[in-house]
């Protein structure tokens, strides 16, 4: 390959190379405290890790998006929005809890929610359960690498979370100042 | 392992059926947002494992055991959930240090603290996104009512392998 400049692959990024040097780092230190087997473990790690874990990954992205796809985001703002109080917390922990979207469509939707009113409770239960619940994470990520029974555990123990984080976030808007949220210059 | 694999394809399975049949305009789109994530994925993760495959040739067992294993207890949680608060990282590199800490003898219970920990706190996340978007004052707020639920995810795992194991 040696095309004049050709276009930085989108993917070779700044995320990529942190991972390497991570990756070169550890093994630096692996090779100086275990001697150069370390190599041929760690390799031998990766591979029988990579078996498993890769194929359950392209599963979950295959299902993160067609749940993007499925869901819109329309309803997702819409389902928000209406309701306030405890019922509204409910609706927003178990939206956040379905919605596959990543942060950059999730962080849109509650500025736009808060600056039209939507209760403070509803919107932290909603950052809450899509952050700490989130189906989609557990399929990507909970369940392929750390297995089926732990994923359930962290699921079932994850569940009331962002229900009391939104109670809370409600009791401190209306009961401190300092909590309270001017939406119109919020950034 | 090849069970959670069996579930996860029927369920996408499930769900390409039902876009077929009710949204099949989107169908591209939704294959080309495939094909980039996991791109993305299938470029990054061999290096995150590679990491974690070296860290835990070195990561011995006697210093994560006595804080945070299995026998560690409630005083295991507050530790993971304290560790996991400062986890800089998003999924990519956090899931496969985790794995590190896990094989090493980390706990169930404890384990929840610290992802639950990390999902809540996420460092990275609020100073690239939520900052940004929402402001200091709505960082306040969240954090002010969340800090709390790693414990309580910690401890309610605790409860629940107590009465059934895992």
């Amino acid at each position: 390959m040696s095309s004049p400049t050709p276009k930085r692959s989108p993917f070779v990024d700044g995320g990529f190379l942190f991972l390497s040097a991570i990756a070169l780092g550890a093994g630096v230190l692996a090779v100086v405290i275990r001697g150069p087997s370390a190599i041929g473990e760690a390799v031998g790690i990766v591979f029988s890790d990579a078996l498993f874990i890769l194929p359950l990954i392209a599963m979950g992205v295959v299902v993160g998006s067609l749940f993007t796809l499925l869901v819109p985001r329309e309803a997702v703002s819409r389902y928000l929005g209406q309701q306030a109080g405890i019922k509204g917390i409910l609706i927003a922990s178990f939206v956040g809890t379905v919605m596959p979207a990543g942060p950059f469509a999730a962080f849109p939707i509650v500025l736009a929610l808060g600056r039209s009113g939507a209760a403070i409770g509803a919107l932290v239960a909603f950052l809450t359960a899509w952050a700490a619940v989130g189906l989609h994470r557990l399929f990507v990520w909970e369940l392929p690498f750390m297995g089926g029974e732990f994923a359930a555990l962290r699921f079932i123990t994850s569940l009331p979370v962002p229900v009391i984080a939104g109670l809370l976030a409600d009791r401190l808007s209306n009961g401190f100042a300092v909590f309270r949220i001017d939406w119109e210059n919020a950034q | 392992m090849t069970m959670s694999l069996l579930i996860i394809a029927t369920i996408a399975a499930l769900l390409g059926v039902i876009a077929i049949l009710r949204k099949p305009e989107g169908i591209p789109g939704a294959l080309v947002d495939m094909r980039n994530q996991m791109l993305m994925f299938g470029l990054r993760l061999p290096p995150a494992l590679l990491a974690a495959a070296f860290l835990s040739l070195i990561v011995p067992a006697e210093y994560v055991v006595p804080y945070i294993g299995a026998e560690s207890g409630w005083q295991g949680v507050l530790i993971a959930s304290l560790f996991g608060a400062f986890i800089p990282g998003g999924p990519i590199l956090t899931f496969p240090m985790a794995l590190v800490l896990w094989r090493a003898g980390a706990g169930e219970a404890q384990m929840v603290a610290l992802l639950a920990s990390w999902s809540v706190f996420a460092v990275h996340r609020v100073i690239s996104y939520e900052l940004p978007f929402l402001g200091p004052r709505f960082v306040l707020v969240r954090l002010s009512s969340s800090w709390i639920l790693p414990l309580v995810s910690g401890f309610l795992a605790l409860v629940l392998l107590l009465i059934h194991p895992f």
